[in-house]
């Protein structure tokens, strides 16, 4: 059985899927390429704007506003030290 | 005359020293868990950074205590003794115990992953209770830290045995070290080779969890 992903791992998942799309990316795309469930990532995401490690944009498209999110330069400093938290997170026992 | 804990004179400067460097590395573990909560915003970093930075106030207290209060009782010996302490210093003792149970509580609060605060108001509550009506503080210290201490080995056994990992393994011995080391000052009250035993042992502890630090700092730097 595969092992379950840890928030910190789900959080890396969903920032460097936007920074490998240049920094943006739509909703559907965070969907699928996180392996979550709707509920789950509009969960995620919601805690992550918060945070401040993305920010919602609105690009207009056609007649309607789509929403797509980018990510922050605080999102960008947690990929660089992610191994930093989930060593120290798994060191200390905190995972 | 109710003693907290006897110190041989010749070891008395050595264990301020000693307990200067343990709040050093509590301190420089509290300080990186506050850094990794800036950057991912999780809380458990930052409740963790607590638990650390309380117990590293503890070590100064009672640093601070020993440089004031402690006295020379004769035969090479110093002593703690609550009879004779003032109202002032006995606060600073008091708000020590509860520092440094304090931290142990709000660590097995972040590590048990318990997500109920009105949980830990309750646990601070019970230990101020405890630490105030208790006729005898030193085995009341010793029991609650004892708890706290053995709930943390347990944590930290099973996370060793789910990751195997060394470094998991290394935390979970300092805290065993930590554990026999509370149970070599509870015997201080009465004979003064239980406090210089148990300030061994927490060098000991303290520089595997000093160790750790360093090689998660330096390793860490490195991109996955």
């Amino acid at each position: 059985m595969a092992k379950k992903r840890s928030k910190l791992e789900i959080v890396h998942t969903i920032l460097e899927n936007i920074r490998a799309r240049n920094g943006k990316i739509k909703p559907t795309h965070i969907l699928y390429k996180s392996n979550l469930s709707y509920q789950m990532m509009e969960t995620y995401l919601e805690e992550l704007k918060q945070k401040g490690l993305i920010a919602e944009l609105s690009v207009k498209r056609g007649k309607t506003n789509a929403k797509t999110y980018a990510i922050t330069d605080k999102g960008l400093d947690y990929l660089d030290k992610y191994r930093l938290i989930t060593e120290f997170a798994e060191t200390f026992g905190l995972e | 005359m109710v003693s907290f804990y006897l110190v041989p004179s010749w070891f008395f400067g050595f264990g301020i020293i000693l307990e200067i460097l343990f709040a050093l590395i509590a301190f420089a573990v509290a300080v990186t868990a506050f850094r990794i909560y800036k950057i991912s915003c999780q809380n458990e970093f930052r409740l963790f950074g607590f638990s650390f930075a309380s117990i590293s106030a503890s070590y100064i207290l009672i640093a601070l205590i020993n440089l004031l209060v402690v006295s020379e009782i004769g035969g090479g010996m110093q002593e703690l003794s609550l009879s004779k302490i003032t109202t002032l210093s006995l606060f600073g003792l008091y708000l020590h115990i509860f520092l440094f149970v304090s931290g142990l509580m709000v660590l097995c609060y972040t590590t048990l992953k318990l997500k109920n605060s009105k949980i830990l108001i309750l646990l601070i509550f019970m230990e101020l209770f405890l630490i105030l009506l208790s006729g005898n503080k030193a085995f009341a210290f010793f029991l609650m830290t004892a708890l706290f201490l053995s709930f943390l080995i347990a944590h930290y056994a099973s996370e060793y045995a789910s990751r195997k990992n060394l470094r998991t393994f290394s935390i979970l011995l300092s805290f065993v070290i930590l554990l026999v080391a509370r149970g070599a000052l509870i015997l201080s009250t009465r004979n003064y080779t239980g406090y210089v035993v148990s300030h061994l042992l927490e060098l000991l502890a303290y520089s595997i969890i000093l160790a750790n630090l360093i090689f998660l700092l330096k390793h860490g730097k490195k991109k996955k």
